[in-house]
């Protein structure tokens, strides 16, 4: 396995249902590996749609895990083309990603402790498995003393896997997990995770840590 | 304002091709009067409008109180609740539904009077009622779709062997006209609910199926009927048909008959929505206002909608079907059917749901594009095949309905569970409103105009083609995804590794 040591950051697009494929397509060009789109709603401020009972729109949100120093040049290239700096036509942004992620069959750690990093008791631990999967990660999450996971559906294109049917592109389906651990529980479990469903083969599986600046409600045993 | 100029602009793409397709035709090989021809375009518009309003109305009114009542049901953890619930709603929603009181009555008449309609209307209705709620214990229960759909078909492949062959069409199509425009989406929604409540590895594919079994209730019950009443002959002959003229005279006749049908389906869900609402909901005001309007701009949807297929494109359809079955080469009918069937699907109002609602259970892993390519391309078929049987003589409904239902229940077994489910709904959703009319119509022209053919007799029969096609259609289409998957590594089935 290869070890790098890069910022990497969360990019996240949210727009229009059926924008999304476009979206990733065009971030792509600029060497994106993959994504995961989630379903969502999202609504709109309109006083005559509100009034209709028409305010809801169907949402794609599109997450990315890219280098940090690409930020600025995707920012910019998405926003060109989809006129994101228009009204209602989606929006962009980003969250740092800690020091530890697992894609493509990298594995990355970063060195440079993000800010704060003393104060934080928890991460966010994301891991984002073929469709079927996700029993397994919370399994193995456990195992290395997690108390639980959330499993959202959703559907991704990496690199690996896209096949194509009469020209249309069929996007596979992915569970991602997410887990809540306490900081210094954080490598253990992402090592279980790893081991279990074989991430550091390319096509497995992406994993990768946020902060989390407070929690509430989770169980502690 | 951009949301909803975005759906007219998916709703016009579905109601273009057929209009673009009949105006091809008007000034080509069947020109039609001008008078017809200027109330069919007004009644494109108002299809238009009507889907439009219609699909806007389905997905925040009667889609909720599909999904509502289905988490109810799963909620309640008690086998005799599902039970008497499942029935209860089954049996109200058909029994409201208009089709099948036309079909009732044509059916009465047709067996010459004995068997009453209202016995006909009873009586298909408990079948979707008993459907329906074994429809809902085997989602509960994890029982496996593709058997309990061999159960059926075998039984109803029984039966059919003490049917007239007459019969056989008129219950197949009996099934058709239950899942109307309303009530498709509505049973839709209430498998979701169930399963996405009961949740599960098989919640994904439990989503679909429940439409699919909900339309074998009345195959069963009208070849249940006909083998006790034992009328086997149709009698009577088809009204004679006369087309209208003018162009406002038709609209407003149609309008005040559908004004009151419209209203009538809606009755059963708002009273069941009311109900349950006090009881079990308590649904805050917000939530409640929004799925009131809802089902308001379903019935003023439905029913623009309506009025402009019944006055706009019935007269165009059977016309055309007649100019083309008059002329020396008709072998042009079954091609101008290939496409018409290829077109009006896409402006069947529950398609629009039934793909809105696999986008959003597989997160658009199933593109809606896709489902809609295998449904156009089974329906133009489907429409393509009725009107060669209209033609030939020795052609029998049966010759294409046995194999293609065997083909189907074979397929159940080989292609991945969700196209099971989603295959067999859509056999229910294609045969709306949109068929029912406009193919309907076009085939007994065609009928009218050929020496051979009984416009009564086949004109029953095309409604169980369009039912039947889409269940091979998108289990093929199944078939080719799984065997696509496989070679590049994808997993459709979810079952991992």
């Amino acid at each position: 396995m290869v070890m790098e040591d890069k910022a990497l950051s969360l990019f996240c697009v949210i727009v229009n249902f059926g924008e999304g494929s476009k979206v990733l397509k065009a971030a792509k060009e600029l060497g994106v590996t993959g994504g995961t789109f989630l379903l969502g709603k999202g609504t709109v401020k309109n006083s005559i749609l509100n009034l209709l009972g028409l305010d809801e729109v169907r949402k794609e949100i599109l997450l990315m895990v890219i280098e940090e120093s690409m930020e600025e040049k995707l920012n910019e290239h998405l926003t060109k083309k989809f006129h994101m700096d228009k009204p209602n036509h989606g929006i962009t942004f980003s969250i740092p990603i800690n020091h530890l992620a697992i894609l493509n069959g990298h594995e990355y750690i970063s060195k440079q402790k993000l800010r704060g990093a003393d104060d934080m008791k928890y991460e966010a631990i994301f891991t984002i498995v073929n469709k079927g999967l996700s029993d397994d990660v919370v399994e193995a999450a456990q195992s290395a003393g997690s108390t639980g996971g959330t499993v959202i559906h959703g559907r991704g294109a990496g690199s690996h896997d896209t096949a194509k049917l009469f020209n249309i592109e069929i996007e596979p389906e992915k569970d991602i997990v997410l887990i809540l651990s306490e900081t210094d529980k954080t490598e253990a479990i992402v090592n279980a995770i790893k081991d279990k469903l074989n991430i550091e083969e390319p096509g497995k599986g992406v994993i990768f840590v946020v902060d989390v600046n407070r929690t509430f409600g989770l169980y502690r045993k | 304002m951009s949301l909803l100029l975005e759906k007219f602009k998916e709703v016009l793409s579905s109601v273009l091709p057929v209009t673009v397709l009949v105006m091809i035709l008007n000034f080509t090989l069947v020109p039609v009067e001008t008078d017809m021809l200027i109330r069919f375009i007004i009644g494109s518009v108002m299809v238009v409008i009507g889907l439009g309003i219609f699909l806007f109305g389905a997905d925040i009114g009667v889609t909720s109180i599909g999904n509502l009542m289905g988490e109810e049901i799963a909620r309640s953890n008690k086998a005799y609740v599902v039970a008497i619930l499942g029935f209860i709603l089954g049996f109200f929603i058909t029994i409201a539904e208009p089709d099948l009181q036309i079909l009732a009555n044509e059916v009465s008449s047709a067996s010459g009077g004995s068997i009453p309609a209202p016995l006909i209307l009873v009586v298909v209705s408990i079948g979707v009622g008993l459907m329906v709620a074994i429809g809902l214990f085997r989602i509960l229960y994890e029982k496996p779709l593709n058997k309990l759909y061999t159960i059926v078909y075998f039984i109803i492949f029984v039966l059919g062997l003490w049917v007239s062959e007459e019969f056989l069409a008129i219950s197949v199509d009996a099934s058709g006209a239950t899942t109307g425009a309303m009530t498709t989406p509505f049973i839709l929604a209430m498998g979701l609910g169930v399963s996405q409540l009961k949740g599960g590895k098989t919640s994904e594919e439990d989503s679909f199926g429940l439409v699919g079994i909900a339309s074998t209730g009345p195959i069963l019950a009208v070849m249940i009927l006909n083998i006790i009443a034992g009328a086997d002959k149709i009698v009577g002959e088809a009204e004679v048909f006369r087309a209208p003229s003018g162009i406002i005279g038709p609209y407003l006749e149609e309008f005040s008959i559908i004004i009151k049908e419209g209203a009538i389906p809606l009755i059963p869900l708002l009273v069941i929505f009311i109900a349950f609402d006090l009881l079990k909901f308590k649904l805050n005001r917000h939530r409640r206002n929004r799925i009131l309007k809802g089902l308001v701009y379903t019935y003023i949807g439905l029913v623009l909608f309506l009025v402009g297929v019944n006055a706009g494109f019935m007269d165009v359809g059977r016309i055309m079907g007649y100019g083309l079955a008059s002329m020396q080469h008709n072998w042009l009918v079954p091609v101008v059917g290939f496409f018409m069937g290829m077109m009006v699907v896409l402006a069947e109002p529950a398609v629009h749901v039934l793909t809105k609602q696999i986008e959003d259970v597989t997160a658009g892993h199933i593109p809606r594009k896709i489902i809609l390519f295998a449904l156009s391309t089974g329906i133009a078929f489907a429409v393509c095949m009725s009107l060669l049987r209209i033609m030939i003589p020795g052609l029998k409904l049966w010759h294409f309905l046995l194999p293609g239902f065997a083909l189907g229940v074979y397929l159940s077994h080989k292609v991945p569970p969700i196209f099971v489910g989603i295959a067999f709904d859509a056999g229910g959703v294609a045969s709306g409103p949109m068929t029912a009319t406009f193919v309907l119509a076009f085939a007994q022209g065609a009928a009218n105009a050929i020496p051979t053919a009984n416009v009564l007799v086949d004109g029953f029969g095309v409604i169980a083609m369009v039912a039947m096609m889409p269940l091979v259609a998108l289990q093929l289409l199944g078939l080719i995804f799984k065997i696509k998957a496989g070679r590049e590594g994808i997993d459709v089935n979810g079952n991992g590794r």
